[in-house]
């Protein structure tokens, strides 16, 4: 369990996985974070609020 | 090597019925695992014995007169990962990675039960994880559309096994395209049902949310008929739904059917070739009395990050055991796309669902209430060659799966049903365009695909 705590904590990555999280972190926010259907730059944002189980397909 | 193109010169309907009118085990079926036996880029694993086996038990039966079912006989193979009792499913991980199955899947039995002959186990993207085909252990299948393009993936060598003329149909799975992309690189029909109608019920998961199960094959009738079989209930898997069943058949498309087209910043990244690949599409439609509309899809285009955050978050948590135990055993490509989960925090996976029900939303007020169905590209061109995609887990490889994938993600995080088929065979490659249309629309969208497969057909 210790790998996976280490994994958790982002300790277990090597150097070229690291390098990747940046620009994940970017693409994260951009994509997810301010996505148009959640916000826009120009509004205070809305508390969001989600039940999972309420996402049926 | 180019291998005889056994199955090809007769439909699954034609097998079925000709093998139901004379036994031919020895004839036909062992003849074509010798040849697959020799595809060591396509086929994982061939199951001789136990396909030599049903193939005569089957032979029995139609000498009694009797029929298994609509594919009696048909030789057909599978992506290596669905269970069979008492077999190792490959994954398409490191040797030894797999495991021992103790229950069928529900897929297999199905099939099974409605005659087929299973050839065997198919490559595939480890842990179906890639869409260019490249499997860090087990290098990437052959492409006979066109030699030296990757097969696409992550159903790799079921795309490349139909292309081949092995088989006339292939299992594969599809989380973010991984049925459609092979297909359009190997110039094949790829089916992709509507998420939830089709039981996962023995096959490896990848992530639950946009995981679906379907045919690769070489024409629409033929994925059709197999997704067909496979579909529905098995009081088994919680997520799969009740619903109409699939037509095995295509019948006339109704009058005044509406279809969607892209106009928008969506279909930037499309080459020229592909664009006039789609307005042919559109003009035979046109013509065809269809009434062809222009749609604003460009809300498509931004929802690759919300599919890609849900489908990695749920394969990291599929694999974080696994991987924390032996994390060598894993290619770089795949361990690189898991480590990017942890860029991904529990907020932004509440944020990625919200964002899919919004979309879900957004496609049936806009779209899917003006539109019966949707025409886009499935790839942005002709499939690239395989060396200049093979790049690992190195920098760009967000970039490079971004851009392969950003047709076919945006529907599995929408769920909908899709059919790639394809629609021009140039000297670079073929290229293919994808039908959608709204949950549980498969009978709508093959009749559709159905009818442009015949129009863009050369004639006999």
């Amino acid at each position: 369990m210790d790998k996976l705590t280490d994994i958790l904590a982002g300790r277990a990555l090597t150097p070229s996985e690291e390098a990747i999280l940046p620009d994940q972190a970017a693409r994260t926010m951009r994509g997810i974070m301010e996505h148009p259907l959640l916000r826009r730059p120009d509004e205070t944002p809305d508390l969001a609020a989600t039940n999972p189980e309420e996402n049926l397909l | 090597m180019n291998a005889p193109r056994l199955s090809t010169a007769r439909t699954i309907d034609q097998i079925a019925a000709a093998r139901f009118a004379a036994a031919d085990a020895e004839a036909h079926v062992a003849p074509l695992l010798d040849i697959a036996e020799a595809e060591a880029t396509i086929f994982s694993r061939v199951e001789r014995a136990e396909a030599m086996e049903h193939a005569r038990r089957l032979d029995a039966l139609a000498r009694a007169g009797k029929s298994a079912g609509p594919l009696h006989g048909v030789p057909l193979a599978h992506k290596d990962m669905y269970d069979r009792a008492r077999q190792v499913t490959g994954y398409g991980a490191r040797e030894g990675a797999g495991k021992r199955a103790e229950v069928t899947s529900t897929v297999l039995a199905r099939l099974d039960a409605a005659g087929q002959v299973d050839m065997g186990r198919l490559r595939m993207s480890e842990y179906a994880m890639g869409p260019t085909g490249h499997n860090h252990h087990w290098g990437i299948p052959r492409n006979a559309a066109k030699p030296g393009a990757i097969s696409g993936g992550s159903s790799s060598g079921s795309g490349a096994a139909v292309a081949a003329g092995l088989v006339r149909a292939a299992l594969g799975s599809d989380t973010g395209g991984s049925i459609r992309l092979p297909a359009a690189c190997n110039g094949v029909v790829g089916f992709k049902p509507t998420q939830g109608r089709v039981p996962m019920t023995g096959v490896m998961p990848l992530a639950f949310s946009q995981d679906t199960v379907g045919p690769l094959a070489a024409t629409v009738a033929e994925a059709r008929l197999v997704l067909s079989v496979i579909s529905g209930p098995d009081g088994i898997d919680p997520a799969c739904k009740p619903a109409t069943p699939i037509r095995p058949r295509a019948q006339g498309l109704r009058d005044g059917l509406t279809v969607g087209f892209a106009k928008g910043t969506f279909l930037d990244i499309m080459s020229d070739s592909m664009g006039a690949a789609l307005e042919d599409v559109r003009v035979r439609m046109a013509n065809a009395a269809m009434v062809t509309t222009d749609l604003d899809l460009d809300l498509l285009g931004t929802l690759g990050e919300a599919a890609n955050a849900m489908a990695m978050s749920e394969a990291a948590a599929v694999h974080a055991d696994r991987i924390a135990l032996s994390p060598e055993s894993y290619g770089d490509q795949v361990r690189t796309r898991l480590a990017q989960a942890v860029a991904m925090p529990g907020f932004a996976y509440v944020r990625a669902r919200q964002v899919q029900k919004l979309a879900r939303k957004a496609m049936f007020d806009r779209v899917f209430s003006r539109v019966d169905v949707v025409v886009i590209p499935t790839l942005f061109d002709v499939p690239p060659m395989e060396a200049e995609l093979n790049i690992g887990g190195g920098q760009g490889i967000a970039a490079l799966i971004n851009r392969l994938v950003h047709f076919t993600r945006p529907i599995n995080l929408l769920g909908f049903p899709a059919i790639s088929l394809p629609v021009a065979r140039t000297p670079e490659g073929p290229l293919s365009v994808q039908i959608i249309g709204p949950d549980w629309s498969e009978d709508l969208i093959a009749d559709v695909a159905d009818w442009l497969e015949a129009a863009v057909s050369p004639p006999a």
